[in-house]
């Protein structure tokens, strides 16, 4: 596990401090597990999950030529 | 227009399919605060000026930031590379725009993680290989 910091606007951290305590949870948990949602949310995009691999497949040679670097 | 920037999420689901890993185990190995300062370092602003601009630049510093920062915690240094790299992809192309596949593109991208390419000179290298992309 990581230690960092984060800065955030007075607002956005009253509102987290407040849910933390509503859901009997520490800040970092509640930020990690927002983190995690927000991508979890984004990984269904078939859209950009498409053209994230339509890329790595276009670019292959690239690819392959960092990967023996 | 304004530009659109990648966040931790595009730069998870990023390595996900670069290394052929689940989302799960990408977001794992992320070091997210190094992730995010590389991220943003694009979008800098000093005194309410871009510091970065144009998007060959803003995408220059943004794959040189993320091979030099290395957020993949305990993969090797072509992983960063290869992530990196298809992040200024994504970048590049979120934006309306396409990167030529140059034969030198490869020399580039090494030389820049290795230090031996400034951010400006690989920026300008990119400036006329990124154009409008084709329907």
């Amino acid at each position: 596990m990581r230690t960092m910091s984060i800065r955030l606007p007075e607002e956005t951290a009253e509102v987290l401090e407040a849910i933390a305590r509503a859901e009997d949870m520490t800040i970092a948990d509640e930020v990690r597990a927002a983190i995690h949602e927000h991508i979890k949310r984004r990984s269904s995009d078939k859209a950009l999950r498409g053209r994230l691999r339509e890329q790595a497949t276009r670019y292959q040679a690239v690819v392959d030529r960092l990967a023996s670097s | 227009m304004e530009v659109v920037y990648l966040d931790v999420a595009d730069f998870v689901l990023v390595t996900s399919d670069a290394l052929n890993i689940e989302v799960d185990e990408a977001f794992r190995l992320t070091a997210l605060g190094i992730a995010e300062t590389a991220l943003e370092r694009p979008a800098l602003v000093v005194a309410d000026t871009e510091v970065y601009r144009p998007l060959a630049m803003k995408a220059a510093v943004l794959y040189a930031a993320l091979a030099r920062y290395r957020p993949l915690v305990g993969r090797p240094e072509a992983d960063q590379r290869v992530v990196a790299f298809l992040c200024l992809v994504e970048f590049v192309e979120r934006n309306g725009m396409e990167l030529d596949l140059d034969p030198d593109l490869a020399e580039q991208l090494v030389g820049v993680a290795e230090g031996l390419i400034g951010d400006s000179e690989f920026a300008q290298w990119l400036a006329p290989r990124i154009h409008e992309r084709t329907p």
